[in-house]
């Protein structure tokens, strides 16, 4: 029993040492933002097909918007690649609201300018999260 | 298609040289000078301060207001010029008309676009008909909005019209934007025509094409009450994604008409996405105001439609008039051209478009078309006559070669057909005319603006809608040009 906790305990901490090493803080700002009120809804992938295809995200954030421009930190971050999508929930409802014909009526951005008439893809999206680099992503909302 | 040889009794004034400013000019500079192509040259992306008119002649009581126009004015930033005649940022002239003077001023339309362009200098979003390199994306139908085509007089306030995107909320005294119009949450960014109509209750019409939208794209009809906002609004699915622009509507009925000319997605602009497909014919839709579900189509002959005068209803048909093309070069071809400044000095015959009437029998499910052979663009109607006996007032073209554009204002009596013009001078092109009522039993003037290219001086001109051949009876000149616009609207003083 002994053997199996100390075994328990020496992966705990082997895991906590690799994360502590290889993870890094990433600095997401988000530009022209038209109503300083609501939420910034955060969607970070890390996997291209969840990206692409509307699946699961590594980590959603909600952040409060009181300004034009809005930062935010997340640290512990495993280095890696990772595309985000993003929405203002101007009015707090949960929801990106959309018009008749089923486009955004709140703004929306992604973590590439590209795309100028719809969402680019993970390829183009991308951008690497690695331990030494000042790891920044500026977003500007459409 | 059915040939009407419309009777032209074409009367009118022919002053001035016959000379083409090209072949009448003696050095590169006067060529510069005297180009027809100054109609189309950018403004500066600066308010004009006011300026006041030489007038002559005498301006009539009833022609005391505004005279506002909408256009494309700024077509060059950063070295960089458009090339399509839809895609500069929209610029309201005003010309105050009081006492025997008039005085312009104009403002931009503070769209999106425009704000975001001014700080950076530079042409940042696509136009309609030109792709801009640049990071910036356009998240929205109004991401890219001009405001440049039309102005809606609308609850005390001026609307600013486009059609991919929303209206534009203008003060008429300040010429200051007041925001965009959005009718409710659920129709933020939807495309809203250049060509509302107002029924005489108040009631707006209008509709939104979306040819990108659905299997074959949708249109939406809105209808609009001037107390309540927003109170209709119906989905219709396409047979077809035909380009439209405008609609006219009976006393029942609303007729929108979809040339073949057609929209495929993926081109890199908006105009670069239709091309024109002559082998298929047009189709018209006819929608009942008190059922919105109640439609009917209708096929004819391809032709290519922007403007619509009126249409009335006779038994089981419903007549509507409209300015038809042969096709759509007027903007897959000639829109370019302009913008080019290419050395043409007639106006093309591939871009005529020709007074007709569209008649469609409601219990037989037919169309036909009688066209006219008297060109017209612009179309203007008395309100206030019974539409099946009235005139329908427009700018011409006279065939003289000495213009590249529109050098005429035309009447066509449709009750015995004949057809009256007043050609202005030599190097005159001429715009919209605009019906302002006589205050006293029948009749109007026709109020509309000028650009005599040869003196780079654009003008306002006062004709009698009932004697066009006697020529203005007032007119205005200032010494300064603004570049030529779409649509316009006279807001009078009570």
């Amino acid at each position: 029993m002994k053997t199996v906790i100390a075994t328990v305990v020496s992966l705990m901490v082997s895991l906590a040492l690799s994360t502590v090493a290889h993870a890094a803080s990433l600095t997401i700002t988000v530009t022209d933002i038209e109503e300083p009120e609501g939420f910034l809804m955060i969607a970070i992938f890390d996997v291209a097909d969840a990206y692409d295809n509307g699946g699961e995200a590594y980590d959603g954030l909600r952040i409060p918007v009181d300004a034009a421009e809005v930062s935010t930190t997340i640290e512990d971050l495993p280095e890696g690649q990772y595309a985000i999508k993003l929405y203002h929930d101007a009015n707090g409802n949960g929801e990106m609201d959309t018009n008749m014909m089923g486009l955004p009526v709140e703004g929306y951005g992604f973590s590439s300018n590209k795309g100028r008439f719809g969402p680019p893809p993970f390829a183009d999206a991308m951008f690497e999260v690695s331990e030494d680099a000042d790891n920044q992503v500026v977003i500007k909302l459409r | 298609m059915n040939r009407r040889g419309f009777l032209q009794a074409t009367s009118g004034a022919l002053a001035g040289s016959l000379i083409s400013p090209l072949s009448a000019a003696s050095n590169a500079d006067s060529v510069e000078q005297s180009h027809w192509s100054l109609g189309w040259q950018s403004a500066l992306p600066q308010p004009l301060e006011p300026l006041r008119l030489d007038v002559s002649g005498k301006l009539p009581a009833e022609v005391t207001g505004s005279l506002y126009r909408n256009g494309p004015a700024l077509t060059e930033r950063a070295g960089i010029r458009y090339r399509h005649w839809f895609d500069g940022d929209g610029m309201i002239q005003r010309f105050r008309i009081e006492d025997q003077t008039i005085v312009h001023d104009a403002q931009y339309v503070q769209t999106e676009k425009f704000t975001r362009e001014q700080r950076t200098r530079r042409f940042l979003l696509p136009g309609a008909g030109t792709d801009i390199e640049s990071d910036v994306p356009s998240g929205n139908n109004d991401s890219g909005n001009v405001a440049n085509i039309a102005l809606l007089p609308w609850n005390s306030e001026l609307l600013a019209l486009w059609e991919g995107g929303s209206a534009y909320r203008v003060d008429p005294d300040t010429l200051e934007t007041l925001g965009r119009k959005d009718w409710r949450d659920d129709l933020k960014h939807m495309p809203f025509s250049a060509h509302p109509m107002v029924e005489p209750d108040g009631t707006m019409w209008n509709f939104g094409s979306a040819p990108y939208a659905g299997r074959n794209g949708k249109l939406f009809v809105y209808r609009v009450s001037s107390e309540s906002g927003m109170q209709a609004v119906q989905p219709v699915d396409l047979p077809m994604s035909g380009y439209i622009h405008s609609f006219t509507m009976s006393e029942r009925y609303l007729v929108f008409y979809f040339g073949p000319h057609l929209f495929t997605p993926g081109a890199t602009t908006f105009v670069d996405s239709f091309e024109w497909s002559g082998d298929e014919s047009s189709k018209i839709l006819l929608i009942d105001k008190n059922d919105l579900s109640a439609q009917q189509w209708f096929e004819e002959p391809p032709g290519c439609v922007f403007h619509c005068a009126n249409a009335y209803e006779q038994g089981d048909e419903v007549i509507a008039r409209l300015c038809l093309y042969d096709n759509a070069d007027i903007m897959q071809r000639a829109m370019f051209e302009l913008m080019r400044a290419e050395p043409s000095n007639t106006y093309p015959d591939y871009a005529r478009a020709a007074f007709a009437e569209l008649r469609l029998n409601r219990t037989t499910g037919t169309a036909t078309v009688d066209t006219s052979d008297v060109l017209m663009e612009f179309p203007s109607v008395d309100p206030r006559a019974a539409i099946e006996a009235g005139s329908v007032f427009g700018v011409g073209h006279s065939d003289t070669g000495s213009a590249r554009y529109s050098d005429s204002v035309v009447r066509m009596d449709v009750r015995n057909e004949e057809t009256t013009r007043y050609v202005f001078d030599a190097h005159h092109i001429v715009e919209e005319p605009l019906w302002v009522a006589k205050s006293a039993g029948q009749g109007g003037w026709l109020v509309g603006t000028f650009l005599d290219y040869r003196r780079a001086q654009t003008g306002v001109y006062v004709l009698d809608a009932e004697n066009l051949t006697a020529g203005p009876i007032a007119m205005g000149r200032m010494s300064r040009h603004v570049p030529l616009g779409f649509h316009g609207c006279f807001v009078g003083v009570a």
